[in-house]
C-alpha cells in the first residue's frame, strides 16, 4: 500500500475523531499501534546505540565530535566512517520518530 | 518481509547470479523500519577483492541509496582499482559528496549515486569484457 494511501486513511480518521467522533475500540486500537511502534523504534535504537559505543570506544571519540568531523569532510572515507556515518544517520532518524510517536500533547 | 528486507536480498541475489562474483560474505546487515544497511565482501571473477556497503532509506514510501562505499582492489588488496563514496570529503567536485577515486586515492572524479544492484551490473561490463 502506498503511502499516500495510507496518509489518506490516516486523514479521514483524523476529520472523524475532529468532528467528535470516539469509539472504545478504536480507540485502544490506536493507542496498541503506536506502542508497537514505539517498541519496535526502541529495540532498533538499542541496537544502533550499541553500535555506536563500540565505534566511539574504537576511536575514543563521541559520535557527536565524529558526525561533526565527517560531515565537514575532516574524516578519511574508509569502510568503518562509512559505518559510523550510517548509524548515526539510523539514530537521528529513530530518536525523530520516537519523538513523534512519545508526543501527548499535540502542540508539543 | 519490508521493503527494506525485500531489496537487501535482492543485492544477494545479485551477487549470487551475478557471473562477475565468485564469492562473497555478508559482513553487515541492519533492517530498521524505514531504513537499511548492508556490507559484502566479494570474491571477483578476475580474483579482484569487492567491498561494498549501502545505506538505503524509505523516503515517501520509494527506496533510496542515502549513502555507499564500493571499493574495488585487486586481489592482494593493495591496488585500488576505483572506488565511488559518498563521503562529503570532496566538497568541490561537482555533484559532491559523489566522487570516484581511479586508480588512486587522490585520484578524483565526480560521481553520481550508484546502488549496489546498479555496481554489479556495472563491474559485469568491466570484468566480463576485459
Amino acid at each position: 500500500m502506498s503511502t499516500s494511501v495510507v496518509a489518506h486513511d490516516i486523514e479521514r480518521l483524523e476529520q472523524l475523531y475532529r468532528a467528535g467522533f470516539h469509539d472504545p475500540f478504536l480507540d485502544k486500537a490506536l493507542h496498541k499501534i503506536i506502542d508497537h511502534q514505539v517498541a519496535r523504534d526502541e529495540a532498533d535504537l538499542q541496537r544502533v546505540e550499541e553500535a555506536l559505543a563500540e565505534f566511539e570506544q574504537r576511536y575514543g571519540l563521541t559520535s557527536e565530535a565524529f558526525w561533526s568531523r565527517f560531515q565537514a569532510g575532516q574524516m578519511a572515507d574508509t569502510a568503518d566512517f562509512m559505518e559510523w556515518n550510517v548509524l548515526c544517520k539510523m539514530r537521528q532518524r529513530i530518536t525523530a520518530r520516537l519523538h513523534i510517536l512519545r508526543r501527548r500533547d499535540p502542540h508539543e | 518481509m519490508n521493503d527494506i528486507t525485500a531489496y537487501l536480498d535482492e543485492i544477494i541475489l545479485a551477487l549470487v547470479g551475478s557471473p562477475a562474483v565468485t564469492a562473497y560474505e555478508v559482513v553487515r546487515r541492519w533492517v530498521n523500519v524505514d531504513d537499511g544497511y548492508i556490507r559484502v565482501r566479494a570474491t571477483l571473477s578476475n580474483g579482484d577483492f569487492l567491498e561494498a556497503a549501502e545505506y538505503v532509506v524509505l523516503d515517501q514510501g520509494r527506496l533510496v541509496t542515502e549513502d555507499y562505499r564500493y571499493q574495488w582492489m585487486d586481489g592482494e588488496k593493495k591496488i585500488l582499482r576505483r572506488r565511488w563514496d559518498s563521503t562529503p570529503d570532496w566538497p568541490r567536485l561537482p555533484d559532491a559528496p559523489h566522487h570516484m577515486h581511479v586508480g588512486d586515492e587522490t585520484a578524483v572524479e565526480p560521481g553520481r549515486p550508484l546502488s549496489l544492484l546498479d555496481l554489479v551490473i556495472l563491474l559485469e561490463g568491466e570484468i566480463l569484457q576485459s
